[in-house]
């Protein structure tokens, strides 16, 4: 990636519903920082929402790295949501809209991506799961 | 609305509130939460929309000045967005799979077409453009009689130049609250139908209408029912009273002379006892006389709100020690069912204050704009949850219900803003004629 990291990142530990609000206060303080619109904020909180909901749901806990991003000018956002969790079996599986193995929407995975410009998974059964989103300023 | 409907709106209404007022960021995740639940629960964008509608009137209720408001809007608005992702995430889906997106609009159709409620689209010139299956169940007219034609003929002509009005308006991109008009059917009888109008936009412009309308003739008649209901107690309470004045007041007269009589023939120290239950009497005298002034002071009648209330509120007082404040006036003389349900609903909301509140002070105020009438009922008590007291149902007491259905019958409504500690204020709201040159007299 020739996409330079601005600043420091901000980590923040994920194992109840609070650390997902304050996860989504922190990504939404960093992007309004490098100027993104309120409605690209609400698309990066929801993200964050999505993403660590998962962690706590399936890993139990985790971490949420926020950073901002500079690709020769280009300016945006990266959260990467990881956890030693048990890890994605399937993940093509885990990728379809609608496949829960919770019995839940199965719209978090999907759609984080549709939300986010890049999206990214690495999951390792049994060591678990690393997921990468980016939204860059239009 | 279902219940689900109604529990998702209640919870997006307190969050709404909670993000109002500095919540920050959880009330937005509880925003997002309720529209994730709302999308898992099969209800589309429209839906949302209405809840949202619904909260941001009420919210726009406390505000006090045009500042506050226009910070409530803009609030409201960033608060939408976020229940609104949601649906966005499983949305771009239909973008990119077109099959998806002919499902979905297929599921969207579904929702319209089973739809109690009639659903219909506008042009900018007030063609109809589309409409539901319950267009045909309310009306009786088949949709291809009117699709296409303007929807001028369908209003009863008392009500077309407002409907004209509300349609410019929501082409200007307004949300108007929630209005009253008569519908023709197809037999010739006009129903009340109760109407919820958006804009409709495509590409950032407004390019219509999107309305829905229901039939309220039920609940016009439950309401009338009520009304003749309230209308016939009203009239006992008034016998009542006069009873007590009158009839048990020459009765306690009577009482006096006899003993008197009796006083002169008895032994003078037998004739003091005799005295201490004169003095008896003198007070259940005064106490009758105030109650059945209470139970239906002629002030009310004869002078008005404002005078009865402050009648009311001397003898609440003058039993229980609060401080109680009548301010503002409730303007010209209003129609008498109006002034007896308002004199009626403080007097509950006193009650409530004396039982539950633990408070120091009460205000009742006024403010009139030209066609409406505002009252508010403030205490400084402990306050209550008021979504929990209206989950109770059936072990739920009488007189918050009773508030309500008085308000219903007369065309009013009823929001309470109250948290635990601090403090309950009822706020009521009722549509009054706009203020003419009807004279203050005494009603005959
Ligand atoms: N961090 C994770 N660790 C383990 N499994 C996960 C994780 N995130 C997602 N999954 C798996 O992927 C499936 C799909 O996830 P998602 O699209 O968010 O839908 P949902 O959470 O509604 O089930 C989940 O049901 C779960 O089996
Ligand atoms: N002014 C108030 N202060 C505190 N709590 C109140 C107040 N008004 C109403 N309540 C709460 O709301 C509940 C319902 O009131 P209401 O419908 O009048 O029934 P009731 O007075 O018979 O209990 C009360 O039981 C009380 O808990
Ligand atoms: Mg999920
Ligand atoms: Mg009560």
């Amino acid at each position: 990636m020739g996409s330079a990291l601005i600043g420091d990142e901000i980590r923040v530990s994920i194992d109840c519903d609070a650390a997902i609000v304050t996860a989504r206060q922190k990504g939404r303080a960093l992007a309004s920082q490098c100027g993104f619109p309120s409605t690209d904020l609400a698309v990066i909180a929801t993200a964050i929402s999505e993403l660590a909901r998962n962690i706590v749901r399936y890993a139990v806990h985790g971490e949420i790295i926020l950073r901002l991003l500079d690709d020769n000018g280009k300016r945006g956002v990266e959260v990467v949501a990881v956890d030693e969790g048990p890890g994605i079996p399937d993940l093509a599986l885990a990728m379809q809209d609608g496949y829960s193995t919770s019995g839940g929407l199965g719209l978090g995975l999907p759609g984080t991506r549709r939300l986010m410009d890049e999206f990214e998974i690495v999951s390792d059964f049994g060591k678990g799961t690393t997921v990468t989103v980016r939204r860059w300023k239009r | 609305m279902n219940p689900e409907l109604r529990e998702l709106a209640q919870r997006y209404a307190g969050a709404l509130h909670d993000y109002l007022v500095g919540r920050g960021e959880a009330a937005l995740q509880e925003a997002y939460d309720l529209g994730r639940k709302a999308l898992g629960q099969g209800l589309g964008v429209h839906d949302l929309a209405t809840i949202q509608h619904r909260a941001l009137l009420k919210a726009l209720l406390t505000a006090r000045t045009r500042k506050e408001a226009s910070r409530t809007i803009r609030g409201a608005s960033k608060f939408f967005v976020e229940s609104l992702l949601a649906f966005e995430m499983s949305h771009r889906r239909s973008q990119e799979v077109n099959a998806a997106l002919r499902e979905s609009e297929q599921r969207y159709r579904g929702l319209v077409d089973t739809a109690r409620d009639v659903i219909y689209t506008l042009s900018t010139d007030g063609t109809i453009k589309s409409l539901n299956p319950a267009f045909e169940t309310i009306t009786g007219w088949s949709r291809t009689e009117w699709i296409g034609k303007r929807f001028s003929p369908l209003v009863h002509p008392d009500d077309l130049p407002r409907a004209a009005e509300l349609h410019r308006a929501v082409l200007e991109g307004q949300v108007p609250p929630k209005f009253e008009l008569g519908i023709l059917t197809k037999s010739g009888a006009w129903i009340p139908g109760e109407f919820v109008a958006t804009p409709l936009v495509q590409d950032a412009r407004v390019v219509g209408v999107l309305g829905v309308a229901r039939d309220i003739t039920d609940r016009k008649r439950a309401a009338e029912a009520l009304r003749h209901l309230n209308e016939g107690l009203e009239e006992e309470v008034k016998r009542i009273a006069h009873a007590l004045h009158d009839e048990a007041g020459q009765l306690l007269a009577s009482v006096h002379i006899g003993l008197a009589e009796i006083a002169r023939d008895l032994p003078s120290h037998t004739a003091q006892r005799l005295e201490d239950v004169r003095g008896l009497l003198d007070k259940i005298e005064e106490q009758l006389r105030h109650l059945s002034h209470e139970l239906r002071p002629t002030i009310l009648d004869d002078l008005g709100l404002r005078p009865a209330l402050e009648f009311l509120a001397d003898g609440v007082s003058r039993r229980t020690g609060l401080k109680i404040a009548v301010e503002g006036a409730p303007g010209k003389r209003l129609p008498a069912p109006t002034e007896t349900a308002l004199y009626r609903i403080v007097q509950e909301a006193l009650t409530n204050v004396t039982k539950h509140a633990q408070a120091t002070g009460v205000s009742i105020r006024f403010t009139r704009s030209r066609r409406l009438l505002r009252c508010v009922v403030q205490d400084n008590g402990v306050g209550f949850d008021v979504s929990a007291v209206s989950a109770r149902r059936g072990a739920r007491g009488l007189g918050l219900t009773g508030i309500q259905e008085r308000l219903h019958a007369i065309g009013g409504t009823l929001d309470i803003v109250a948290a635990p500690r601090n403090g309950t204020e009822l706020i009521i709201n009722v549509p009054v004629e706009a203020d003419s040159a009807e004279s203050d007299s005494p009603r005959g």
